[in-house]
């Protein structure tokens, strides 16, 4: 093959794969929409404002507030709990430890972050889901087990960002701050952790992306109720949990099928708003 | 006259709006080395930079004015800038060996050049890094990971790498600023050499560089060419106060 | 690193002269208790997903199919659907996230970027409606291996584009430009010296996007896995079953008659990704 037609189908498949990731996007989206469309235009306003999910009734109901609202609730929760234990764990590590230490405490983390969920879920479910039955807890699946699921789950991640921003910080901003005669304590959390902030704003933004997305955990721990539980020992379904276990059994072309689409369009809705977030984070942050 | 092989000509260079190179006009003679000197920051890389369109890669860089190679424009829409870097080679500041074997990182350009033969390969290998002096080196361990050459051989074998596919011309951008004296001293005399059989343009900081091996020496200040002569004449008796003070040490 | 602990240690001493000892030491004790206490939380986890499946590991427990209702028999089909929807996966996404990721990194487009940010932040169940809806409906490929290594494809493409990216755009500016001093094309410079000085990087992304490919579940669920398959698949578009859905599918329906299948099922994956993610951090460590 002679240069310049090298040279043309490197240059092509540049473009292609491209046009691959660019239709991906787009592809999704579309699709999304499509296969929605019939439930928006036969289910309408209610799909959004009913918290009656009773898709296999006669006649079926499609209301996923209750959803909605708990797939937000959990992120919420989820980012609550994890953040702060994350946080601290990263001053450690950036402040205190050794560096044989934090190389093999980062190494744990490392390695949980690739547990496959499923994994997660079903040693909680053995060995944990059980003793809610002996403090006298009705429900043995519910929305504290799926917190702890998902704090497993994300605390690598949310770890290992905050982490990299605070590594980042120049060593002089530190140094100026004990110079002054502050515990390192104070420098880290004021000083570090201050130059440090739109790196760890954007480790909060990725870790609510990635429970909101998460399915797995909250489908098997969660226990799938499609209600708003109103304490944390009550059972509750999420909208990615509604199409892992809901869809397999859907005839296709179905309104079931439909509206489960449909919940996938308010999720990607979701991840797309928080990846925004995260991008103006880091673009502000560059100027 | 002189035989000039590169006629730069009322040459402009500018970083977005910020001018780097203002009204340069200079020539460069065949066989000849000639040092382009002055403080840092006063354009002298972005000159030589601009005569292989190296800097083409450089956001925001464009240019002004003629650059005759052969007494043709460089700048021409028609120039194969490829085929331009093929025939003006370059050494860079710190070296630069690709992540690939040593016999590999000189086959790389002798590929790009069309030369596919292994023997013919091979002997062009062995004759660059002779020329080079680096073959008694490595002659044993040409598989090896350039990578792992000391710092000097690593600037020896770019030096190989850039004469393998004889260009007419070569350009050395501070060639030895990152490394030893001793291995300065081997580079020096390596480019004296090589200007029996190639043109060299050698940007340096180092007054005692351009003493030892260049024939003409300019000297740039602030973007302008303020002084060029031959360089015993310039270190003995510059003319320009600015070229004074650098000599003295006064600026730099 | 060397320099972060010298310097840590310097601040310590300086803190001690103005500040009470205790102060600073208190804290350095309770923010350590936290961490170990955490870090032996994720080692009881894995000790527990692992420990108590090993006892089932035998030889039929490898080469059988599950029988009797899931309380006898072994999960040789759902390994083999797994290592297979995860080589097939991988063998697509691999070259193309090179691709992707040299055009992150070598041409400044924005919009690239911002489509490759989006792609990585969409759940993992969505690409699953979105395979089923394509690849499974659309396309014809009904639940099969092909479509479910489609979907976990473009699964991974962002995680191993972004990595080449990251990689690639480090690489110092002279040794491109050394390259086009020779008078090299920029795609030359590209596939002959900056994808070869990648290399080492490529296959550790290859060995985590491996990892996530085979804990994957729920895109699964939707595109490709099924419960129970009576045979082994025999094409691209049969249906299979894989290890991290057969978990799943055990550990939602079945009760305690197929515990023991969930916990020997659960100690294999955890097992392959030690051993995936130990080789891909192998090869990260011997480049430093």
């Amino acid at each position: 093959m002679n240069r310049s037609t090298k040279d043309t189908l490197r240059k092509t498949l540049l473009t292609v794969s491209s046009l691959i990731a660019i239709s991906a996007v787009f592809g999704i989206y579309i699709y999304l929409i499509k296969e929605s469309y019939s439930a928006f235009q036969q289910v309408g306003a209610e799909l959004f404002v009913s918290d009656q999910w009773y898709p296999v009734w006669d006649p079926p109901e499609f209301g996923m507030r209750a959803m909605i609202i708990n797939s937000l609730m959990v992120t919420l929760l989820g980012s609550l709990i994890v953040v702060p234990f994350s946080y601290l764990i990263a001053i450690y590590l950036h402040g205190y430890a050794k560096p044989r230490e934090k190389e093999m405490i980062r190494r744990i983390f490392e390695y949980l972050a690739g547990v496959p969920s499923v994994v997660i879920a079903f040693v909680l479910l053995t060995f944990v889901s059980p003793l809610f039955a002996q403090v006298g807890i009705y429900s043995p699946q519910n929305l504290l087990l799926a917190l702890v699921g998902l704090f497993f789950l994300t605390i690598p991640i949310c770890t290992t960002l905050i982490l990299e921003s605070l590594d980042s910080v120049p060593k002089q901003v530190e140094e100026a701050s004990a110079a002054l005669g502050a515990i390192e304590f104070r420098t880290y959390t004021r000083v570090t952790s201050k130059a440090a902030l739109p790196g760890i704003m954007n480790a909060i933004v990725l870790t609510a992306n990635r429970i909101v997305g998460e399915t797995i955990v909250v489908l098997l721990l969660g226990g799938g109720a499609a209600m708003i539980p109103q304490k944390l020992t009550d059972p509750m379904k999420t909208l990615t949990a509604a199409i892992a276990s809901e869809m397999p059994e859907t005839a296709k072309g179905s309104l079931h099928y439909s509206s489960l689409f449909a919940a996938g369009l308010v999720l990607i809705l979701f991840s797309t708003l928080f990846e925004v977030v995260s991008i103006a984070i880091l673009r502000r942050n560059k100027r | 006259m002189r035989d000039v092989i590169i006629e730069v000509k009322n040459f402009n260079a500018y970083y977005a709006d910020k001018k780097a190179v203002k009204d340069a006009n200079l020539k460069i003679e065949k066989n000849k080395i000639t040092a382009i000197m002055g403080p840092s920051g006063c354009g002298k890389s972005t000159l030589l930079r601009s005569i292989n369109r190296i800097n083409d890669l450089v956001p925001e860089f464009r240019t002004e004015g003629e650059i005759l190679f052969h007494d043709r424009n460089i700048y021409d829409r028609e120039t194969d800038v490829y085929s331009l870097r093929r025939r003006i080679g370059m050494v860079f500041q710190r070296p630069t060996p690709f992540p690939m074997s040593i016999f590999d990182n000189i086959a790389y350009g002798l590929k790009l050049i069309g030369v596919t033969e292994k023997k013919e390969i091979k002997e062009k290998v062995r004759w660059s890094l002779e020329k080079a002096a680096l073959w008694e080196e490595v002659k044993d361990e040409l598989d090896k990971s350039a990578l792992k050459l000391s710092g000097g051989q690593q600037q020896r074998l770019c030096i190989a790498r850039a004469i393998a596919i004889e260009p007419e011309v070569i350009l050395f951008d501070e060639p030895t600023s990152a490394l030893d004296p001793v291995s300065t001293q081997k580079i020096e005399g390596l480019i004296e050499e090589l200007a029996e059989e190639f043109t060299i343009i050698i940007v340096t900081h180092n007054i005692g560089q351009a003493a030892r091996i260049s024939d003409y020496t300019l000297f740039m200040y602030q973007g302008e060419i303020v002084e060029q002569n031959e360089t015993t004449k310039i270190l003995r008796n510059p003319t320009h106060e600015v070229t004074q003070q650098y000599l003295s040490g006064k600026i730099g | 690193m060397n320099e972060n602990t010298n310097f840590s240690q310097e601040s310590t001493k300086r803190a001690r002269k103005s500040n009470p000892v205790n102060k600073g030491m208190r804290s350095k004790v309770t923010l350590r208790v936290i961490t170990y206490i955490f870090a032996a939380l994720i080692l009881s986890l894995f000790l527990l997903a692992l420990v108590p499946g090993i006892r089932y590991w035998n030889l039929d427990f490898f080469t059988q199919a599950p029988s009797n209702g899931m309380t006898s028999g072994g999960i040789f089909p759902a390994l083999l659907g797994s290592i297979l929807l995860t080589l097939l996966s991988l063998a697509i996404a691999i070259p193309l996230g090179i691709l992707l990721g040299i055009v992150l990194s070598e041409y400044n487009l924005e919009y690239i970027r911002f489509v490759v940010t989006i792609l990585s932040g969409i759940p993992s169940v969505v690409y699953g409606l979105f395979g089923l809806g394509l690849f499974c409906i659309t396309l014809g490929m009904r639940t099969s291996i092909l479509a479910g290594a489609l979907t976990l494809a473009l699964m991974v493409l962002p995680v191993i584009s972004s990595s080449v990216y990251e990689t690639m755009h480090a690489i110092p500016r002279e040794l491109r430009e050394a390259a086009y001093a020779l008078g090299a094309r920029k795609s030359e410079v590209i596939f002959e010296m900056l994808v070869p000085s990648v290399k080492r990087s490529i296959l550790t992304v290859s060995f985590v996007a491996a990892g996530r490919a085979i804990g994957e579940t729920a895109p699964l669920i939707l595109t490709a896995a099924v419960f129970y398959a009576t045979n082994l698949p025999t094409s691209l578009l049969s249906p299979v079953m894989t290890l991290p859905t057969h978990l799943y599918f055990l550990s939602a329906s079945y009760g305690e008659s197929a515990r023991w299948m969930a916990q020997g099922t659960t100690s294999v994956l955890i097992l392959f990704v030690i051993v995936v993610y130990t080789i891909a951090f192998a090869f990260r460590r011997e480049k430093k």
